[in-house]
């Protein structure tokens, strides 16, 4: 006979998860999708001209208003992913929302930046692209398999400022570097937008589990920091353990302040479900999809004082 | 890295790659002095720099390198409207009718870059099939979809 899960490891279901949303303030439906977006790679082309390109091949294009290189897409003669100018590495496929953490760090073109959890490289070639493929990008990821992905979005879109290592990013040796910026774009439980099946696939043992670990990451991200640097954290969570929580836990166990984070989206949640946190923490900036049409996410930005 | 220089004589071409040279398995990277401050531990290390190209028996170029011989005067090239560049990138040979103009000799066991206006989609031979002359491909830029879809198939 085959046991079953303990109850709080059982998938908790759309319900559950559609309760906690309204508890926070967001009647969602469970049913909301994200626009298709690319983002403009400026190592290779400039947005006026690909939309010149890919016009032509009928896509349609609108700028994202709230970002620098983004832009949604319908139409074409093709699929978006399968265009000469995507072969060419003019703009990679890249979520409206996940285009926000590289530019919230918004990293300077002699900076040394660690991208901590790197695969498949979609924010590390952006990062590059801020930094105009100058300075040094070091991108830790743990698994090999994710990591070919990676290999090819820096060869395709030019990349020629980063160095990537296989490996547990809190572990590595890094000869003594503090960094400029870091990414932490987490490993977190992700959300129901961009997978059909969430609801059916997660449990708040999951979140709990995942949480736990981010926080291993993020202490060790504050050791890796420079004085003054900045650290961006992230998660396509809208579970409140993986963002706001954590965040409320780095504030009690580690010497940093939190920098205002601007934009779409609204201000993180501080008093998450009866928990009420420093008021400092509505300083992060929490996606809901319904407010933004992207998926959930949620970004933090700190500063090691 | 004789592989390298070998190809670029292939297709005529003098190019110098700027940085050190990293040979990392068979891949190979040229490095500026900034980046290459930050090899702390080649066991682990994946990617470095510029991708060169790798080795698989003969030197397969990388997109950044088929990029900058794409720009450059004095390579071998053939110029391909939309739709047979679109045929190459899916793995398809080009035959001498289909090419537009060409720089170079097209002459039997020559190598020519393909390009599309400035943009260089890869690279082939030029043979001979039922006595008609068309460059044999060798390498595009339709490998990166390949591959992704490769990944992803070994990710499940």
């Amino acid at each position: 006979m085959v046991k079953s899960p303990p109850a709080e490891k059982r998938p908790m279901g759309a319900g559950f998860f559609l309760d906690r949303y309204r508890q926070m303030g967001h009647e969602l439906s469970g049913d909301e999708r994200s626009h298709q977006a690319i983002r403009v790679n400026t190592l290779r082309t400039s947005k006026n001209e690909l939309v010149r390109r890919l016009d032509s091949r009928g896509f349609r294009l609108t700028d994202i208003p709230w970002l620098r290189d983004g832009l949604y897409v319908d139409g074409g003669e093709s699929s978006a992913g399968a265009s000469f100018e995507y072969l060419l590495g003019l703009y990679s496929m890249q979520e409206a929302a996940s285009q926000s953490p590289a530019e919230i760090l918004a990293p300077k073109s002699n900076d040394v930046v660690l991208d901590m959890c790197a695969a498949p490289g979609g924010k590390t070639t952006q990062i590059a692209a801020w930094m105009g493929n100058h300075g040094a990008i070091i991108a830790v990821d743990i698994r090999r398999d994710r990591l070919y992905a990676l290999e090819n979005n820096l060869e395709r879109m030019g990349v020629e400022n980063c160095v990537a290592y296989v490996g547990e990013v809190a572990k590595m040796d890094y000869n003594g570097t503090l960094f400029d910026g870091i990414l932490l774009d987490a490993p977190c439980s992700g959300n129901y937008v961009t997978d059909r099946s969430w609801f059916n696939k997660r449990s708040l043992a999951d979140v709990k589990n995942n949480a736990a670990k981010q926080r291993e990451l993020l202490g060790a991200a504050v050791d890796l920091l420079k004085s003054g640097g900045n650290l961006v954290y992230t998660t396509c969570s809208l579970e409140p353990e993986e963002d706001e929580l954590n965040v409320q836990w780095l504030l009690d166990n580690h010497v940093i302040k939190l920098k205002e984070i601007e934009g779409p989206g609204s201000p993180a949640l501080t008093d998450v479900l009866g928990t009420v946190l420093n008021p400092e923490v509505a300083k992060c900036r929490r996606f809901w999809p319904e407010e933004t049409g992207t998926q959930g996410f949620f970004v933090a930005k700190v500063v090691k004082p | 890295m004789k592989e390298l220089r070998d190809f670029l004589e292939a297709i005529h071409s003098t190019y110098e790659p700027e940085g050190e040279r990293l040979n990392l398995n068979n891949k190979r990277f040229a490095i500026r002095p900034e980046v290459r401050v930050h090899i702390y531990d080649k066991s682990r290390l994946v990617y470095a720099g510029k991708l060169l190209g790798r080795t698989k028996g003969e030197f397969i170029p990388s997109a950044p390198l088929l990029r900058e011989l794409g720009r450059l005067n004095g390579p071998n090239k053939i110029w391909v409207d939309d739709k047979v560049g679109w045929l190459f990138v899916c793995g398809r040979d080009i035959f001498e009718d289909s090419i537009k103009r060409s720089e170079g000799a097209f002459n039997e066991g020559s190598y020519f870059l393909v390009m599309i206006e400035d943009d260089c989609l890869g690279y082939g031979k030029v043979e001979t099939s039922n006595g008609r002359k068309m460059l044999k491909n060798i390498i595009d830029l339709g490998d990166f979809l390949r591959r992704e879809r490769g990944s992803e198939q070994d990710s499940r």
